[in-house]
C-alpha cells in the first residue's frame, strides 16, 4: 500500500474512532402552544421507568437513576424552579434509552461514491426530559438529547461526567425564572 | 516521514480493534459511600423484574447451576459467609440479559487485482456494508444492602451468546471466567486463591 492510501486509512479510521468516542450532543426542545414554563414556579418528580431500552446495564441501575435525578434538579434549580413535595405546578418525568446506530465517513450523497470509506456501529442514548403540568397533565415543555455511549457506562466517572453534560445541554434551552 | 504516515495508519487502526478484541467487556459500578468491610455475610435474594433475564438462559438449569456456582465462590473467597436472609449483611441476585445487536463487517474486494484485499473505495450499491445481526448477552450481578434495601454494587460482563447455549462445558467455562473477572472489580479483595491458599486480606 502506498504511503498517502495508507495516511489516508489511517487518517479515516482515527475520525471514526474518534467519532464513535465522541459523537456530538444533539438536543431539541420543544414548548406547548401558547405554554409560558417560567410561569410555572414548583415541581415534584413523577415517577419514571427505572427501565433504559437497549441497555441491560441501565436498567433499574440506582447509580444511573440517581444521578441523573440530582442532576436534572440541579439544573431545575438553577433556572429558578424551586423542588416541592406539596401541590407542585410541574411534574417532572424522564424516559432514557438507547440504541445502535451506523455513521459512515467518506461517503459523498450527491455522487453515491466512497473514497477510503470507514462504517463503523455504535450506541446512542437518548434522553428525553417532560415538565408536565401538574393540574392538568398537558405538557409544557420537553427537551431531548442524543448523545454517543461508547465507553460511557463502563466507566462510572465518565457516565456521571456525561449525564452531566448532557442535562446542562438540555436545560440551557428552558427559559430561566431567575 | 514514511515511518510517521505508518505510525498514524497503525494508531488508528490500532484504536479502533482495541475494544473489539476485547475478549469479554466487564466492568462495574459502585456506592462510593458504601464501606465494603463491614459486610460479612450473604444470601442470594429475589431479582427484580428488570433487567429481564432471557428464558433461555434462566431456565437453563446448567448456566442457572454456573452462575451460583461462580457467584458463591467469589464471594466465599472473599471471606463472605452465607447465612439466611434474615441475617444476611448483602443479598445477592443476577440477571441474564440477552439483546439483540449489529454489527458491520468489513468489505473485502471481489474484483481487482488482489482478489481479498479491503475494498474501502465504493460506488452506488457497492457501497451497502454488510450487516449481520447477533445477540449479545449481559450477565448483570447486583449487591443489595440488606439493612438499608439499596444497591451497592453492580458488576456486569458482556458476550456473544452464539453457540453457547447448546455446549454447557462452553457455558461453564465462560460463566466462570465472566464472574471471575466481574468480581475482581468488587472493592473487597480475595483472601484466598481459586485453589484455596491464603492470599491477602480485605482492603
Amino acid at each position: 500500500m502506498n504511503p498517502k492510501r495508507l495516511l489516508a486509512l489511517g487518517v479515516t479510521t482515527l475520525a471514526v474512532t474518534a467519532f464513535v468516542a465522541c459523537a456530538p450532543i444533539s438536543v431539541t426542545s420543544f414548548t406547548g402552544r401558547g405554554v409560558d414554563p417560567t410561569a410555572y414556579r414548583t415541581f415534584s418528580w413523577d415517577t419514571s421507568d427505572p427501565g433504559v431500552p437497549g441497555d441491560p446495564r441501565l436498567d433499574n441501575n440506582r447509580f444511573f437513576h440517581e444521578y441523573l435525578r440530582d442532576a436534572i434538579d440541579l439544573q431545575l434549580a438553577k433556572r429558578g424552579y424551586e423542588p416541592s413535595g406539596w401541590q407542585p405546578d410541574l411534574r417532572v418525568h424522564y424516559h432514557a434509552s438507547s440504541r445502535q446506530k451506523i455513521h459512515v465517513s467518506g461517503l459523498d450523497p450527491a455522487t453515491e461514491r466512497c473514497l477510503d470509506c470507514a462504517v463503523e456501529v455504535y450506541d446512542a442514548g437518548t434522553l428525553l426530559v417532560d415538565l408536565t403540568d401538574a393540574r392538568t397533565g398537558a405538557l409544557v415543555w420537553r427537551g431531548a438529547a442524543e448523545a454517543g455511549l461508547a465507553g460511557v457506562v463502563d466507566k462510572q466517572r465518565q457516565m456521571e461526567e456525561t449525564i452531566d453534560r448532557v442535562v446542562a445541554r438540555i436545560f440551557a434551552k428552558l427559559p430561566s425564572r431567575s | 516521514m514514511r515511518r510517521l504516515l505508518m505510525l498514524i495508519s497503525l494508531a488508528g487502526i490500532a484504536a479502533t480493534t482495541a475494544g473489539c478484541l476485547t475478549l469479554m467487556p466487564v466492568s462495574s459500578q459502585v456506592d462510593r459511600s458504601a464501606d465494603f468491610t463491614r459486610y460479612h455475610t450473604y444470601d442470594w435474594g429475589p431479582a427484580d423484574a428488570l433487567p429481564a433475564t432471557d428464558v433461555r438462559l434462566g431456565e437453563n438449569p446448567f448456566f442457572v447451576d454456573d452462575v451460583h456456582g461462580a457467584i458463591d465462590t467469589e464471594l466465599t473467597r472473599r471471606g463472605l459467609v452465607r447465612a439466611s436472609a434474615e441475617r444476611a449483611d448483602l443479598l445477592v441476585h443476577y440477571h441474564a440479559a440477552v439483546t439483540g445487536r449489529v454489527e458491520v463487517e468489513p468489505r473485502q474486494s471481489t474484483r481487482g487485482p488482489v482478489q481479498g484485499q479491503l475494498q474501502r473505495d465504493c460506488v452506488g450499491d457497492d457501497c451497502v456494508p454488510r450487516v449481520t445481526g447477533y445477540e449479545a448477552g449481559t450477565l448483570v450481578i447486583d449487591i443489595v444492602d440488606t439493612a438499608s434495601g439499596r444497591l451497592v454494587w453492580r458488576g456486569w460482563a458482556e458476550h456473544r451468546l452464539e453457540d453457547m447455549l447448546d455446549d454447557p462445558t462452553l457455558v461453564h467455562r465462560r460463566v466462570h471466567d465472566a464472574v471471575r473477572r466481574v468480581f475482581e472489580r468488587l472493592p473487597l479483595a480475595a483472601i484466598t486463591e481459586p485453589g484455596g491458599a491464603a492470599r491477602e486480606g480485605i482492603r
